[in-house]
C-alpha cells in the first residue's frame, strides 16, 4: 500500500467521524428540546385539567400541583401566556407572582358582579409569604383555604389595605368585590390583571344588554336595568352593582323574567 | 505498516462505518417516534383545552334565577359574539327535542321561533384542522318559561 493511500484512509475517518461528531451532537441537543417540550405539553395538560377541575366542582375550590420546571407567568394587553421553554399563551385570569416554582397551590373563585363574569384563579407557591396591614385583616385572611392563609401574615409594614372586603384599595390600585381584594393581594401584575379583568366586563355587559333587549319583547320593562348596565360600564362600583341586584330583584317580584 | 494490516485497518474502519450508519438510522427512527410521541401530547392538550371550554361555557352563558344556576344555557344570552375575541373557533347550539325539520338559526327577529344558535365563528384561512367537541345540554327560554334539550358543539381550528 502506497503512502497515498493510507493518508486517504486516515482524512476518510477523520472527515466521517467528524460527521459522525457533529450528527451525535445534533442528536442530543434535538433530543433534549425535544424532550423539554414534552415535559411542558404535559404539565400544561395537567395544569388546564387542574383549573377545569376546579371550575367544574361544587366542593373543592383549591389544589396543588408539583412543578417539573419553573414557570414565568406574563400578562400583557392580549391577556396570560405562561413561559416555560417558550411562550404558551392561556385563555384564564392568573392572579399570581411572576415567577413560580417547587410546588403550585391554586385557588379558584367565579367573579360574580353582581352576574357571572369569568374565573379567577390566585397561584402562590412554597415561597410565598405575604404581610398584609389591614384593620380588617380577619375578615380577608377568613374565606382564603389553609393553603393560601398559612403564607399570608398581619404586618404594620405590609401590603395596605383599606376600605372594606367589596370596595377598597390595596397600595393605592383600586378593587371591587372580595374576588378583586384577593387579586390585588395575590398578583404581582395587578394593573395588566385589572384591566384584562375591566375588558371582560364589558364583555358581560354586552351579554346582559343583548339578553335585556330580548327580554323586552314580552312586555316587560328593562329601561332601567339597562340604563344602569350602561352606567356600570362606565363607573365600576359597588353601588351601581347594588342598584343592578335591586333591579333584578324587583323584576322577580314584577313576574318578569329575572336578567341573571 | 505490512500490507495485511493495512487491509485488516480498511476492514475495520468499513466495518464502525456500517455499525454507525446503523446507530444513526436507529436514533432517526427514535426521533421520529419521540416526535410522534410529542405530537401525541400536544393533541392530548389540545383536546383538553376544547374539553375546558366545554365546561366554562354554561357558566359564561348559562341560566340564573337571581344569582343561583340551573344547570341550563339562557337562550336569551345567545347571539353571534363575533366582536369578542375568543380565537379561531366556531360555537353552534342547536336544539335536538322537541325536533324540528329545518335548521332556522336564530336571530333577534325570530327569537325564539329557532333552532341554531351560532354563538362565534372565527375562522382561519391558514388554520385548516379542526377539532370537535359535542355535550348535551339543556336550553332555557326565559320568554316563554320552557326547557329544551339541545346539543353544544365546538370547533377548534389548528
Amino acid at each position: 500500500m502506497n503512502k497515498g493511500q493510507i493518508y486517504f484512509n486516515w482524512i476518510f475517518v477523520v472527515v466521517i467521524g467528524a460527521v459522525m461528531l457533529t450528527f451525535f451532537v445534533g442528536f442530543a441537543v434535538k433530543y433534549k428540546d425535544l424532550q423539554e417540550k414534552k415535559t411542558e405539553v404535559v404539565f400544561l395538560n395537567n395544569l388546564d385539567n387542574a383549573l377545569t377541575n376546579l371550575q367544574s366542582s361544587s366542593f373543592t375550590t383549591s389544589t396543588n400541583i408539583d412543578l417539573p420546571l419553573d414557570i414565568n407567568i406574563n400578562c400583557s394587553s392580549a391577556g396570560y401566556s405562561l413561559f416555560i421553554h417558550q411562550k404558551n399563551d392561556v385563555s384564564y385570569l392568573l392572579a399570581s407572582k411572576n415567577k413560580l416554582r417547587n410546588k403550585l397551590y391554586i385557588w379558584y373563585e367565579p367573579y360574580e358582579m353582581p352576574f357571572f363574569v369569568t374565573n379567577f384563579y390566585y397561584l402562590i407557591d412554597d415561597r410565598t409569604n405575604i404581610r398584609i396591614n389591614s384593620n380588617f385583616y380577619n375578615e380577608i385572611i377568613g374565606s382564603m383555604p389553609d393553603s393560601f392563609k398559612q403564607r399570608v401574615s398581619s404586618d404594620p409594614n405590609g401590603i395596605l389595605i383599606q376600605g372594606n372586603v367589596n370596595e377598597g384599595t390595596v397600595n393605592g390600585n383600586r378593587y371591587t368585590g372580595r374576588e378583586m381584594l384577593y387579586a390585588a393581594i395575590f398578583s404581582e401584575n395587578y394593573n395588566c390583571f385589572y384591566e384584562i379583568v375591566r375588558r371582560e366586563f364589558n364583555k358581560a355587559i354586552i351579554i346582559y344588554q343583548n339578553k335585556a333587549s330580548l327580554l323586552s319583547k314580552g312586555g316587560c320593562n328593562y329601561n332601567r336595568i339597562l340604563s344602569e348596565l350602561n352606567n356600570l360600564q362606565n363607573n365600576f362600583n359597588y353601588q351601581t352593582i347594588n342598584n343592578i341586584e335591586q333591579m333584578n330583584r324587583d323584576l322577580a317580584t314584577a313576574n318578569c323574567p329575572v336578567l341573571y | 505498516m505490512n500490507k495485511k494490516g493495512m487491509v485488516q485497518l480498511q476492514e475495520s474502519i468499513l466495518v464502525m462505518f456500517f455499525v454507525m450508519i446503523i446507530i444513526i438510522m436507529g436514533l432517526i427512527v427514535f426521533y421520529k417516534f419521540s416526535l410522534n410521541s410529542l405530537h401525541n401530547y400536544e393533541m392530548e392538550y389540545r383536546e383538553q383545552q376544547l374539553l375546558s371550554s366545554l365546561i366554562s361555557f354554561p357558566s359564561k352563558f348559562g341560566y340564573t334565577y337571581l344569582g343561583s344556576s340551573n344547570n341550563a344555557i339562557d337562550t336569551s344570552k345567545l347571539k353571534l359574539y363575533n366582536d369578542l375575541n375568543y380565537g379561531f373557533r366556531k360555537v353552534i347550539i342547536k336544539q335536538v327535542y322537541p325536533v324540528s325539520s329545518d335548521d332556522i338559526e336564530c336571530n333577534a327577529q325570530n327569537y325564539p321561533n329557532c333552532n341554531t344558535f351560532i354563538v362565534y365563528n372565527k375562522q382561519s384561512p391558514i388554520l385548516k384542522n379542526v377539532l370537535i367537541e359535542s355535550m348535551p345540554i339543556s336550553l332555557y327560554y326565559p320568554l316563554t318559561d320552557q326547557y329544551n334539550a339541545g346539543k353544544l358543539t365546538i370547533q377548534i381550528y389548528y
